[in-house]
């Protein structure tokens, strides 16, 4: 193999949100163990670019989120017999994976485990703190090279924004990129982490073709992807759904009032800001419009200012 | 003659083009009037005049020669019979002169040279000015208004370039090779010498050019002992011009010593402290050596050092006077020392950075219902579905019935077709529009780089007109109005004759996107607006 690649540290979190597979099973349009096929054929790729590349999969349940891989399980280590003549370490790693996630599985469905989202901010939480403890381990010896990639199925939850945010942030500073797979509708959230890590953001459109697109896109780590013709250029910023919501209605608004003291956003002009009691004089309207001034149109003896968000 | 005019200087015997005439010199001109005539055939404005020249020392004939800007000149020949007198009437047009062209000449000089400077380091301020103010769309006054932000004048007041401590030492002869030494003065040397030493300058004044000739005078200079290391007071050497020099400068060293240090921090003799004052090396002892009388070294040492000294406070006093005159009131500054002491101290003890915080007079910042903060937006996509429906409960038996009896088939995941299909999705041509990368009719697609660039120096110069025409509402004064029609007009004329050129040329050059829709509607805004403020003008009146 060639040693000019560095190892790789992939961690790949895997939605398993129950409701959301059950759904789509119902439907004909999906189903979880052809997708954990998929991906544990990916994971046997990318484990046979480099023998020493690391991995770890964390499966994102509604309620709690699971290491896959390295199994946390006590029985782990129990020596399987191997028969069809595979390299040790894939059916180990295999092992461990099925193993653990029957497990999961058989407790997971209960009602307690009834939502709509998975703890995806959780498990990417989960995974920084593993990557981290990895690479301190790691330093004494060769460099390696972390990413994460989400395999996302269910939608987006508003309640995790602060927590995804954060974590976003987290992984910038830490250097991590962050790809994502969506299987199901396309998540704004996943969309500014890539953006802002420097990842990659692919929606498969059938569940048929996931494997070729992990192999195509995924198995190729962010600098490789770089060089690569089709994958250098992901997508623009300006694509990226970056607005943000305004306090009153947490509705997205592109263009809207912001308080000077306490930096709270609201959608429409209110005399007094509900956050910090900060009292305003409305807009004074102007009878001759100003459409090409370079300044905002914000008067400057007023102390808010309209600005775009993006 | 213009009776208004002042007349600073007159010049009689002087000969213009071989004629014999008056030379006079007013408060904005020069002029020369031939003999016997009362009107000038001669004038030239100061502020025309370049510079003037002097005929060299050795020629017989005195002339002084002025230079005008365009690059005409005019020579002057002053005739008197006695050499001498016309001579030194001669130097006294030229100081004259010399004084007054500075005064007209700086200060157009030197905007129209910060100017040009500027148009010739910014290039795109440059293409601008070319764009607007040459092909007359705008004045070149307006610009330079709108541009005023750019330009480095009345920067504060330039520094004086003080006096080099060591500038006569580095005076270094150089051996002429037949027992002669070479010493090269630069006019930057003279002019320290000159501000070290008033004694040399005022003789300098005296003795050249009407009795010594500078090299003479210098020559002199360097000869003498005033010059060297080792003075001593010779009395007898009346030839040596500069020997009352030295006389003055142990007066005025005695002068200085008296005056003491204004300032009680730098004044050692403040310190009454006996130890440190009073112990060798302050120079405060007397040299009372075992000797009686001190040797002709220690007297020599002294006299270096007095001459050190003497020099030391020559040069900080060149550079010292402006501000001396200033603070040369002694009066009050006895009250204030108190105050003045203990501000020095402070400032030189207490750091801005070191300082506790900042005063307690902020408001502090009241936030009702921060949890605001920590809530991100709902999501529009959001289907409600109903989470605790039958069919909800279904699937999840179904999930956790195909987890329990999974097998993995890993041989079996994808179908070939499905694959290859995949793969021409995730091709180049196919991820470019898939992946949402920059549109294939971006700018930079349709537009040669040379068009690119004209097309940004046309936004440059329309976005400034525009500027130009939106700043002058609401138009109030009758400067305004009519700068309102003016910008419309040129603004009308760039659209004219600029973008319709650039567009043909696009055209001819087969790019049928428009790229100038945004310019187009810009302009089309601009007309509405004016139209409207018209026909409101036109109403109200």
């Amino acid at each position: 193999m060639d040693e000019s690649e560095d190892r790789q540290l992939l961690v790949v979190i895997f939605d398993v949100n129950p409701v959301w597979w059950g759904l789509k099973s119902l439907h004909g349009e999906a189903q979880i163990t052809k997708c954990l096929d998929a991906l544990l054929v990916f994971v046997n790729s990318f484990l046979m670019l480099r023998h020493d590349n690391q991995l770890a999969i964390i499966a994102s349940h509604s309620t709690k989120s699971v290491f896959l891989y390295p199994s946390s399980s006590q029985e782990g280590e129990q020596s399987i017999s191997i028969s069809d003549g595979r390299y040790e370490h894939f059916a180990r790693v295999d092992s461990s994976i099925i193993q653990d996630f029957r497990q999961l599985m058989a407790d997971g469905c209960e009602d307690k485990d009834i939502r709509s989202d998975s703890l995806i901010a959780g498990s990417m939480s989960t995974a920084l703190c593993y990557i981290h403890r990895i690479m301190r381990e790691a330093k004494s010896r060769q460099k390696i090279n972390p990413r994460i990639l989400v395999v996302k199925a269910a939608d987006d939850a508003a309640a995790q924004y602060m927590s995804f945010m954060n974590v976003i942030f987290a992984a910038q500073k830490e250097h991590v990129v962050i790809d994502a797979c969506v299987l199901g509708q396309d998540s704004g959230l996943l969309q500014q982490a890539c953006d802002m890590t420097g990842g990659m953001y692919l929606k498969v459109p059938t569940q048929d073709v996931l494997l070729q697109y992990l192999l195509t896109a995924f198995l190729s780590e962010a600098e490789v992807r770089k060089s690569s013709f089709n994958f250098s250029q992901t997508n623009s910023s300006r694509d990226v759904d970056y607005r943000a919501a305004c306090f009153c209605h947490r509705s997205l608004v592109d263009v809207g009032f912001v308080c000077s003291v306490c930096l709270s956003i609201f959608c429409q002009f209110s005399p007094i800001c509900s956050t910090c009691e900060t009292a305003f004089k409305p807009p004074p309207m102007s009878a001759k419009s100003r459409k090409k001034r370079r300044l905002p149109a914000g008067r400057s003896n007023s102390p808010y200012t309209e600005g775009v968000l993006k | 003659m213009a009776a208004t005019e002042q007349v600073q200087l007159m010049a009689n015997k002087v000969r213009y083009k071989k004629r014999d005439g008056t030379l006079y010199l007013m408060g904005e001109r020069v002029a020369w009037c031939p003999e016997g005539r009362d009107h000038f055939d001669l004038t030239v404005v100061y502020s025309d005049i370049k510079c003037q020249k002097v005929s060299p020392e050795g020629k017989p004939k005195i002339q002084l020669q002025i230079i005008l800007l365009k690059g005409d000149s005019y020579v002057f020949h002053f005739s008197h019979d006695d050499p001498a007198i016309a001579r030194s009437t001669r130097e006294r047009v030229k100081n004259l002169l010399a004084q007054m062209l500075p005064k007209f000449r700086r200060k157009i000089d030197k905007e129209l040279e910060e100017k040009n400077r500027l148009l010739q380091t910014d290039q795109d301020l440059f293409q601008t000015y070319k764009d607007l103010v040459v092909s007359g769309i705008i004045t070149a006054e307006e610009f330079w208004n709108s541009h005023s932000s750019k330009l480095p004048s009345e920067v504060g007041s330039m520094q004086k370039v003080g006096v080099s401590a060591a500038f006569l030492a580095d005076l270094r002869p150089q051996t002429d090779g037949c027992n002669g030494l070479r010493y090269n003065l630069t006019a930057d040397t003279i002019q320290s010498i000159f501000s070290t030493y008033p004694a040399v300058k005022r003789k300098y004044m005296d003795k050249v050019p009407d009795k010594l000739s500078e090299k003479e005078f210098w020559e002199m200079f360097f000869q003498s002992h005033y010059f060297h290391r080792d003075r001593l007071n010779q009395g007898n050497s009346s030839k040596d011009i500069f020997s009352d020099c030295i006389k003055k400068d142990d007066q005025d060293l005695l002068a200085l010593l008296q005056i003491g240090v204004k300032d009680s921090f730098n004044d050692l003799t403040y310190l009454e402290d006996e130890d440190s004052t009073k112990a060798e090396g302050y120079g405060t002892q007397a040299d009372v050596s075992s000797k009686g009388k001190p040797s002709s070294t220690q007297l020599i040492n002294k006299n270096i050092i007095k001459r050190f000294n003497h020099q030391s406070a020559m040069v900080l006093s060149s550079s010292n006077k402006p501000t001396d005159q200033s603070s040369g009131d002694n009066g009050t500054v006895v009250d204030g020392e108190p105050t003045t002491k203990k501000a020095k101290l402070k400032e030189s003890v207490q750091y801005d950075d070191l300082e506790t915080g900042n005063s307690q007079n902020e408001v502090s910042l009241n936030l009702h219902r921060s949890e605001r903060y920590s809530h991100g937006p709902t999501i529009v996509n959001q289907v409600h579905q109903e989470l605790n429906g039958q069919r909800v409960h279904e699937g999840m038996h179904i999930v956790s019935n195909q987890c329990r009896t999974y097998i993995p088939r890993l041989s079996h995941v994808i179908d070939p077709s499905q694959a290859s299909t995949a793969l021409t999705d995730l091709s180049p041509d196919n991820t470019r529009n898939h992946l949402g990368e920059s549109q294939p009719n971006a700018i930079q697609h349709l537009l040669s780089p040379a068009q690119q660039e004209g097309l940004k120096q046309l936004y440059l110069s329309a976005t400034e007109l525009a500027r130009h025409f939106w700043s002058c509402f609401p138009a109030t004064t009758p400067f305004l109005q009519e700068k309102v029609t003016r910008m419309c007009k040129s603004i009308e004329n760039f659209h004219q004759t600029r973008v319709r050129a650039y567009q043909d040329d696009l055209r001819r050059n087969m790019v049928h996107a428009n790229v100038t829709e945004h310019l187009e509607d810009m302009f089309s805004a601009i007309f509405t607006k004016f139209n409207s403020w018209q026909s409101k003008k036109g109403g109200r009146k």
